[in-house]
């Protein structure tokens, strides 16, 4: 139920900043010990959940008991696989406790979940996010991250727990005794500051993506050119807040999770309908059209994500992903129909409207590319298999899915990096409770989600693992606060 | 606005919203519109028209969608298809509202007040109790078969004109047509949804249903009638222990129900994605069911009670009902629905679901949560202290 800050109690069980899958996840398992909650969401109430709301996949270990979705049918994916995946991806370099937590924890926290209502499904070869990673340990939630939260809400004061939502209610900093939390400082409607007590203060507000000054001053001008994919209310204070109290940090700043995103996007929530993901399919150039990176370097569920970071380092931060008709089926399109021409003359200077500098270099680099790719017979072109197409005598080489770009109509995409999350966060220990730089825990202030991200993730993320830091750690800091 | 522009406005916004659709995707497991999409990378202004028929109204893709209002998108697939399926209806049928559909409205009503005019005078006859001392038999049969051929002949027409609209790659399967009619009397997508709470959406279901199935009963309870009193020489009226009249008033007594919940469910949805656009016709049709039926029920009520004149007028007021709800239905959304529903299905299961390029459906993995459990699970065995 929402509220106004009129009818708030003096004092709650848990306080918790966010509203997104970590923050819903934490406030049902306190509602479930009969706490009393109150949720604090900077948004206002139709726009509640921040990057949630895009969010598809979770990862579990299983031991093939669903019976569904698996490669072959005797495939199972331990604990410890889920584990070692995180530990492989990321160099080592994460919190052994932590991850160790999130892998045991995978299939518990999704039980947890579906008795609270929400529904999984297998994922299928075709699909997406298809591969046969995904395909052996990963589950869609039935109509996304929007029906996630939505039944969350709708099932959460149904265990007797008194649940309250505070809209327009950004946490700002927070009042400690030595290192015990006592009261929230609340910036409610971008004016008033209501201060509000509680026990326990769960950070669930995500990241900082969406903070400008922040970014400006990690990026510099070039943050302009960045589109970001999720909520514009992703601004990271309770963080900052916490830093000032001395809560230790992990991870780099500098570091961010960025596909390439359609450069006609809205600034804010362009979501998953602007993410290009041509790039397999033809060659991606920058401005002064020239090629940069590999595109077919790996299996794209892989490597979907790097792109924005590699356009990062372009100059003004812009790509043209460039196929032809032979492409076209083979990914999924961005909400924006792509530029199209019937030569490659006209395509080059559709795109000087969109900034690239060079014409005749880019047309120069498609023709070279067409004579470096292997001889091409109208063969069928699967995306889900590395083919070894590989380009030769052009730098750099194109690895897999080589093929002329020489069959009218010609298609480009402007691309910018697409800013989702940074590996980058507060730090906190196996029980979700945050650091202090000293090493020792606050008491009793949690994080979970995007919030403690880095703690576990600071390479790479695994496709499903972003949904099992919010919600493992969710619940545990709603089970450990008021034990300990 | 006229309503072919119309048509043309909602196309184009309907073909926008589905390019946001085509890269996002997480409500893809609702409902036959999403796999059809999925066909191929650009959707055509035919293939919008296919998937409005095919959109079953869940509203599961609105409640799961990111990009709904405010965000600046504003995606609501539920409402487009609405819009364009009371378009392409509008386009195919007779448009009351327009200058010609009046007169055609006015004449559909002349036949009405000819049928009281004659036949009025018979309601105080003596005598035992048949339908056809009020009405010869001839007049009966003949109006009926008349009806019914231009019914025949208005469903071809739709059928060739919506050929037309969505285009030609999307044709019917004879091979597909037992699980088409399997598909269209189990209501199979009906139980697609389900949106958390939504008691109502699930009450469309159970209306349908008795509607759907108690018209059936009555259909089936008339063939049997003239079976009887044709092939097996039992003189009408028939007794209460003849099962034409069981089944009778069972589907009357299911119409009647069915269109009750149907006016309920209407006034107590939520606002938010009610159609207002339609409003006054589901109501005028949920009435005219309603009528119907308890017109009906009424008629034998009376003849079993054997009160002559008053089993006469509730006769004739149950025919001129019928008449009137065959008219508007044939002139409004309904028969339009009525055909293009399990059309369009028979498409999907022809062309859609054998197609290479669909891919694969999902399977819910079976956890304790699907049956809805009160108590959540212990995550903890024993709270830490």
């Amino acid at each position: 139920m929402s509220v106004t800050p009129g009818i708030l109690e003096d004092h709650y069980d848990f306080i918790i900043a966010g509203h997104g899958n970590a923050a819903l996840t934490a406030a049902a398992a306190a509602c479930d010990r009969g706490k009393s909650v109150l949720v604090l969401e900077a948004a206002p109430e139709d726009f509640y959940g921040g990057n949630s709301r895009y969010v598809e996949v979770y990862r579990a270990a299983h031991r093939g008991e669903f019976g569904v979705h698996y490669a072959r049918p005797d495939d199972v994916y331990t604990e410890d696989d889920y584990y070692n995946d995180i530990v492989s991806r990321n160099e080592g370099d994460t919190d052994p406790k932590v991850a160790r937590v999130l892998a045991d924890r995978s299939l518990e926290t999704m039980k947890w979940l579906a008795t609270h209502g929400i529904k999984f499904t297998n994922i299928v070869f075709g699909h997406r996010n298809w591969d046969p990673d995904m395909g052996r340990s990963g589950f869609r939630i039935l109509d996304g991250g929007m029906m996630l939260m939505r039944t969350l809400l709708r099932n959460i004061n149904r265990t007797g727990g008194r649940c309250r939502f505070l809209y327009n209610a950004k946490v700002v900093d927070m009042e400690l005794e030595g290192m015990q939390f006592r009261r929230a400082v609340v910036e409610y409607m971008g004016s008033k500051t209501l201060k509000i007590a509680g026990d326990n203060l769960v950070i669930a507000s995500g990241s900082f993506v969406a903070n400008l000054q922040k970014m400006r001053e990690i990026y510099g001008p070039a943050f302009d050119n960045f589109k970001i994919r999720g909520a514009q209310y992703n601004t990271g204070e309770p963080l900052f807040a916490m830093m000032r109290h001395g809560a230790a940090t992990v991870g780099d700043m500098h570091y961010v999770h960025a596909p390439g995103q359609d450069a006609r996007a809205p600034r804010f929530n362009g979501g998953i309908s602007m993410r290009v993901d041509a790039p397999p399919v033809g060659v991606v150039l920058n401005k002064y059209g020239l090629r940069f990176h590999d595109e077919g370097e790996d299996l794209w569920i892989k490597k979907y994500s790097k792109w924005g970071y590699y356009i990062i380092d372009q100059p003004d931060q812009l790509g043209f992903s460039i196929w032809d008709s032979k492409g076209w089926g083979l990914f999924t399109p961005t909400y924006l129909p792509p530029i199209s021409a019937n030569s490659l003359e006209e395509l080059v200077n559709k795109l000087t409207e969109f900034g690239l500098e060079n014409p005749a270099q880019a047309l120069e680099t498609i023709r070279g590319f067409n004579r470096a790719c292997p001889p091409y017979k109208g063969e069928s072109i699967d995306l889900g298999v590395l083919d070894g197409r590989a380009t030769t005598g052009i730098t750099p080489r194109k690895s897999n899915w080589s093929i002329p770009i020489d069959t009218p109509p010609f298609y480009a995409y402007p691309m910018r990096p697409g800013v989702t999350f940074v590996y980058w966060s507060l730090r906190v220990d196996e029980h979700a409770r945050v650091l202090h730089e000293s090493g020792n825990p606050f008491p009793n202030i949690y994080a979970a989600g995007e919030s403690m991200f880095a703690t576990v993730f600071r390479k790479a993320y695994i496709g499903g693992g972003g949904i099992g830091v919010g919600a493992t750690f969710g619940i545990i800091a709603a089970h450990e606060g008021g034990w300990l | 606005m006229s309503l072919l522009k119309s048509l043309a406005e909602d196309r184009e916004e309907a073909l926008r919203q589905y390019m946001i659709c085509e890269g996002c995707r997480l409500c893809d497991n609702t409902c036959p519109v999403w796999p059809t999409l999925s066909m191929k990378p650009l959707v055509s202004p035919g293939e919008v028209v296919l998937l409005a028929n095919l959109c079953y109204d869940h509203r599961d893709c609105y409640y799961a969608c990111p990009y709904i209002a405010p965000h600046p998108f504003n995606v609501d697939v539920p409402q487009v298809n609405r819009n364009l399926r009371l378009d392409v209806y509008s386009a195919l049928t007779l448009r009351l509202r327009e200058t010609i559909g009046k007169i055609i409205f006015a004449l559909l009503f002349v036949p009405i007040i000819a049928m009281w005019a004659i036949f009025l005078p018979n309601v105080f006859r003596g005598g035992p109790i048949s339908f056809y001392n009020l009405m010869p038999k001839d007049v009966i049969l003949a109006s009926g078969f008349t009806v019914l051929a231009y019914l025949v002949g208005f469903a071809l027409y739709i059928i060739i004109k919506y050929n037309s609209m969505i285009g030609g790659e999307y044709r019917p399967k004879l091979s597909a047509l037992p699980a088409s009619i399997v598909d269209w009397l189990r209501h199979s997508w009906f139980e697609t949804m389900h949106y958390p709470g939504e008691w109502w959406s699930r009450t469309r279901l159970v209306y349908h249903l008795l509607i759907f199935y108690g018209f059936a009963l009555d259909l089936i309870a008339t063939i049997l009638g003239s079976i009887y009193e044709d092939v097996l020489g039992v003189p009408s009226p028939f007794p209460l222990s003849n099962p034409t009249v069981v089944i009778g008033i069972l589907g009357g007594a299911m119409l009647v129900a069915g269109s009750v919940i149907a006016l309920a469910a209407r006034y107590s949805s939520i606002k938010v994605q009610r159609f207002e656009r339609v409003g006054a016709l589901d109501v005028m049709l949920a009435v005219e069911v309603l009528l119907v039926g308890a017109t009906g029920l009424l008629t034998l009520g009376y003849r079993l009670a054997g009160m002559a004149p008053a089993t006469y007028l509730a006769l004739l007021v149950h025919l001129t009902m019928i008449y009137v709800l065959f008219v508007t239905a044939l002139h409004s959304t309904t028969l339009p629905h009525v055909i293009l529903r399990p059309y369009s299905l028979w498409i999907y299961n022809s062309v859609v679901v054998p197609s290479p390029a669909r891919p694969q459906t999902h399977a819910l993995v079976n956890l304790p949560g699907h049956k809805r459990v009160r108590k959540p699970i212990e995550y903890f065995r024993r709270p830490r202290r």
